[in-house]
């Protein structure tokens, strides 16, 4: 009953609706599915997080809605009626139906094998009509015989996965000649078509043709080259964090070996006198050696009253160094002096 | 800014489309010439827009010279792309050994960072506890 008045709603509402299994996200269903995956997560030594998916669910149990499906088996599926590949690779240029123009690059194990065939089924199409306005969506026709033709995902997974998976020890010094090679070809074929078209202009499709080749194959050599390219990306990347690591050791070296010169050089100076501060108090009792003079009718090397320790002190920190001890030292001799010459009037 | 193989795809893609504006304006602006003397330049019909839309000899020579020399640049920017793109002297076994060697340095490097940072930290303390002392006295 209930499933008739579903089939009935689906019918005539506008918009589908929610998939049937959204029945099966209960309270409890939840909570028995975490238990499951907690369980699988202990038993494979993994944290729950990394479970996307627990195998062997009972088929029967709603449990099986509530993880995403399994991954297609044979690796293909379909996507608004394109083939799909789980493995992403590289089609080589023969199974496109273009000609390779070169050698093929160190590392991709393709063959040139169909070349023969590839060049007669290229010549069969250029006898199309191939005008200038064509030109550009005819550039990439290589989705046109992948989608009639999917591929087994073992067949297409060798060339890609050869060049990852065997490191090889050639270099790429070729490359710049094939490639620097393949843009002037470009240049000279497109003067040939013009000058094709200019006389005959029936006969220039070929001259398209071949100038489609050319492009094919350059971008298909690029391509080519991309995971080599990304690894000298990624030394790079490693390189300049390198760099960026050392320069911060560095820095830091240099800035706490600043500090600790200072350290040193206030230490020598002024650690006694925080001692003996710390020792007396906060400037308040009156028996720091040092400290001692002013308004107090006393010599000098008597001690005196707090009120003039405070301002002795607030010099003292203003003043650093060896110069200010010896200008303090000074200081004293000429206040004693003074005191001297009183004391003399005085008595 | 991409990489260098994209920028280099990327020209290519816009030496085409250069292209086919080139041919097309070759095709659209040139003259029309006689075969022998008897022909006629058949006149363009009034209501129908002209097949050709010839521009007078020296503006459509000097149209093909810049056109031309656009393209010139661009493949010359090609070449020099070419030219520059990154590590065509090493090989995939190179790539994988100085990879390597480039995790191990990095893995020292952020030690002794770590090292410095905390010897830094230190010595700030230190440097920290000195002012305060002096501050209060």
């Amino acid at each position: 009953m209930a499933d008739t008045e579903d089939d009935n709603s689906a019918l005539a509402s506008f918009f589908p609706d929610p998939p049937l299994f959204w029945k099966a996200f209960t309270p409890s269903n939840l909570q028995a599915y975490a238990e499951i995956k907690q369980q699988y997560a202990s038993q494979h030594g993994i944290p729950v997080e990394d479970v996307v998916r627990v195998p062997d669910l009972p088929a029967d149990s709603d449990l099986i809605y509530l993880q995403p499906p399994a991954e297609p088996k044979d690796g293909t599926w379909r996507l608004y009626g394109e083939p799909q590949s789980l493995e992403e690779s590289l089609q080589p240029l023969e199974s496109a139906g273009i000609e390779r123009l070169g050698p093929p690059l160190p590392g991709s194990t393709t063959t040139s094998t169909s070349n023969t065939q590839t060049t007669t089924t290229d010549s069969q199409s250029t006898t199309q009509p191939t005008t200038d306005d064509t030109q550009p969506t005819s550039a990439f026709p290589s989705q046109q015989p992948t989608s009639q033709l999917p591929l087994p995902p073992s067949s297409t997974s060798a060339p890609g996965g050869a060049s990852s998976g065997a490191s090889s020890t050639q270099t790429h010094d070729t490359l710049h000649l094939h490639l620097k090679r393949l843009s002037k070809s470009l240049l000279l074929n497109f003067l040939e078509l013009l000058g094709i078209m200019s006389l005959d202009p029936a006969a220039g499709s070929q001259k398209a043709a071949d100038l489609r080749t050319l492009f094919l194959n350059f971008h298909h050599v690029l391509n080519e080259y991309r995971p080599h390219q990304a690894r000298e990306q990624l030394i790079q990347l490693m390189q300049e964090r390198l760099d960026q690591t050392r320069a911060e050791t560095a820095a830091n070296r240099a800035v706490a070996e600043k500090a600790r010169r200072v350290l040193e050089g206030l230490g020598s100076v002024e650690i006694p006198a925080v001692d003996d501060v710390n020792i007396a108090g906060t400037g308040t009792g009156g028996g720091d050696g040092e400290a001692g003079y002013g308004s107090a009718a006393v010599p000098v090397p008597v001690p005196v009253g707090a009120r003039t320790g405070t301002t002795v002190g607030d010099r003292r920190v203003g003043v650093d160094g060896e110069g200010a001890e010896e200008e303090e030292k000074m200081y004293w001799e000429r206040e004693g002096m003074g005191w001297g010459v009183l004391d003399a009037e005085f008595a | 800014m991409s990489d260098r193989l994209s920028q280099l795809q990327e020209a290519v893609d816009q030496l085409m489309e250069q292209f086919i504006a080139t041919y097309f304006y070759i095709d659209r602006h040139h003259d029309l010439k006689t075969f022998s003397p008897k022909d006629t330049i058949a006149p363009s019909k009034a209501d129908q827009p002209p097949e050709v839309d010839t521009l007078p000899p020296d503006v459509f020579q000097a149209g093909q010279l810049e056109l031309a020399r656009d393209l010139i640049t661009r493949e010359q920017q090609i070449e020099y792309l070419i030219s520059s793109l990154p590590g065509l002297d090493n090989s995939e076994q190179d790539q994988l050994q100085s990879i390597k060697e480039l995790e191990e340095e990095l893995n020292v490097a952020e030690k002794q960072r770590q090292e410095a940072v905390k010897e830094k930290d230190e010595v700030l303390v230190k440097l920290d506890q000195t002012l305060r002392s002096i501050r209060r006295y």
